[in-house]
């Protein structure tokens, strides 16, 4: 696993914290965790993340990149981006 | 173009009869004994869940106690008005029209949408058709839901855009003044004759929050939210409802460009959805469901987690105010009565 997806994690999760997760303070979020199931994030959400990527690593997403495969945990999203770069 | 309605899934066949013999006794209680009203107002839209509310109303409370408000807005379809004021004549009640545009204006409902869309379309004008949608293989794979902006210039192609989320908020809590102007309408008709309001949504549209909080959302009584959608359409066949009505293809007259509800929020067609929320409901597996839906199971699996995950977006759509601490109201009901 590469440096640039463990700093895309750490990234993202920090993201998710301070706008999903402010008043959640006891929330424990795993890396394999899935975002939208376990209510992180809704649809507008993963839309949210998708800006975050694009200001914060360039990171252009085409429609059908669009999925839980490539947004749905952290650790897909750092693989998702790695895979960009 | 019409929309053929008549093929209902074995699992959602009901006896109509019994289904309206229910509905009937709830809204006579209930107008009687909890809303001490003299009647029911109902917003027709022309749309088959709006007009089975109120042909029920009818059979519930008779014509006299019921009242009709058409509220067409700049953008709505002129057919929609015609096709409600043929069923009220039909219904026998009194009914008025209300043009909401105006009031949209004065709120600022067209400007700040068409203000969010120009910051993502630059050159889009006023009289260009708009509509939101979400892609169209949601089921086919892996799919997140994310909306896509539809524009026309007047004579000229869709162009698609993927919106932020800032601009589709703005888009969307501008368009809900619709809804809300609407219900403000109605509850205004209600004070006057000293009514109480209908609500109209099926339970598709109940169970999966497609509905405008403090808008469509907000009513005394909701006498069909139980109802699946194609079981809607066997009350509207068995109470008569014209075939104006039953044959539209339901959409959400929300934007000036045509966009049908699967279009904008769900992820099937409704007669299809349907079946899956109820194989759903009652714990069916997803080999079983797919088999009457006409889908895979791996189709049917992701629909069920589409249905979960819109529950868990909507929820707050449903909540009522919270209170800090419990307020008994027992002392005040007994000096009302």
């Amino acid at each position: 696993m590469s440096t640039l997806e463990a700093d895309v994690r750490a990234r993202v999760r920090s993201f998710l914290e301070e706008n999903f997760l402010y008043m959640r303070p006891d929330f424990v979020l795993s890396d394999d965790d899935r975002l939208l199931e376990r209510g992180v994030v809704d649809s507008m959400g993963v839309v949210e993340i998708l800006n975050f990527l694009e200001d914060e690593f360039g990171v252009k997403t085409a429609d059908d990149e669009i999925s839980e495969a490539n947004l749905g945990t952290l650790n897909a999203i750092g693989a998702f981006v790695a895979s960009k770069s | 173009m019409t929309y053929n309605h008549t093929s209902t899934a074995p699992s959602l066949v009901i006896d109509p009869a019994t289904a309206v013999d229910r509905i009937i006794e709830s809204l006579r209680s209930n107008l009687l004994n909890e809303f001490r009203r003299k009647g029911y107002v109902v917003g027709m839209s022309s749309g088959v869940d709006s007009s089975v509310t109120a042909a029920l109303a009818v059979r519930a409370v008779g014509p006299s106690h019921v009242f009709g408000v058409f509220m067409p807005e700049r953008e709505s379809d002129p057919d929609s008005l015609r096709i409600a004021r043929e069923l009220a004549a039909q219904l026998g009640i009194e009914s008025t029209t209300e043009d909401i545009a105006d009031t949209l204006e004065g709120a600022g409902c067209y400007q700040r949408r068409n203000d969010a869309i120009r910051r993502v379309v630059p050159e889009f004008r006023d009289d260009w058709g708009c509509k939101l949608v979400l892609p169209s293989d949601r089921l086919s794979a892996d799919r997140l839901n994310v909306t896509y902006l539809v524009v026309r210039e007047p004579g000229g192609e869709d162009r698609r855009v993927r919106l932020p989320a800032a601009e589709y908020r703005q888009i969307v809590a501008a368009s809900n003044f619709k809804q809300r102007v609407r219900k403000m309408m109605e509850y205004y008709h209600a004070d006057r004759l000293h009514f109480a309001v209908l609500g109209t949504p099926n339970r598709l549209e109940y169970d999966q929050g497609f509905f405008v909080k403090g808008g469509d959302g907000l009513a005394d009584i909701k006498p069909i939210a139980h109802l699946y959608k194609s079981q809607v359409y066997q009350i509207a066949d068995y109470l008569g409802v014209p075939s104006s009505v039953t044959s539209r293809p339901p959409t959400t007259d929300t934007f000036s460009l045509p966009q049908s509800q699967e279009e904008f929020y769900y992820n099937l067609p409704t007669r299809i959805l349907d079946v899956v929320l109820h194989g759903l409901n009652t714990g069916r597996s997803a080999a079983d469901v797919a088999l009457e839906a006409g889908l895979t199971p791996e189709q049917v699996e992701r629909s069920f987690r589409d249905i979960e995950q819109k529950r868990m977006t909507t929820r707050y759509l449903h909540l009522g105010p919270r209170l800090v601490e419990p307020v008994d109201l027992c002392t005040m009901i007994q000096v009302d009565l």
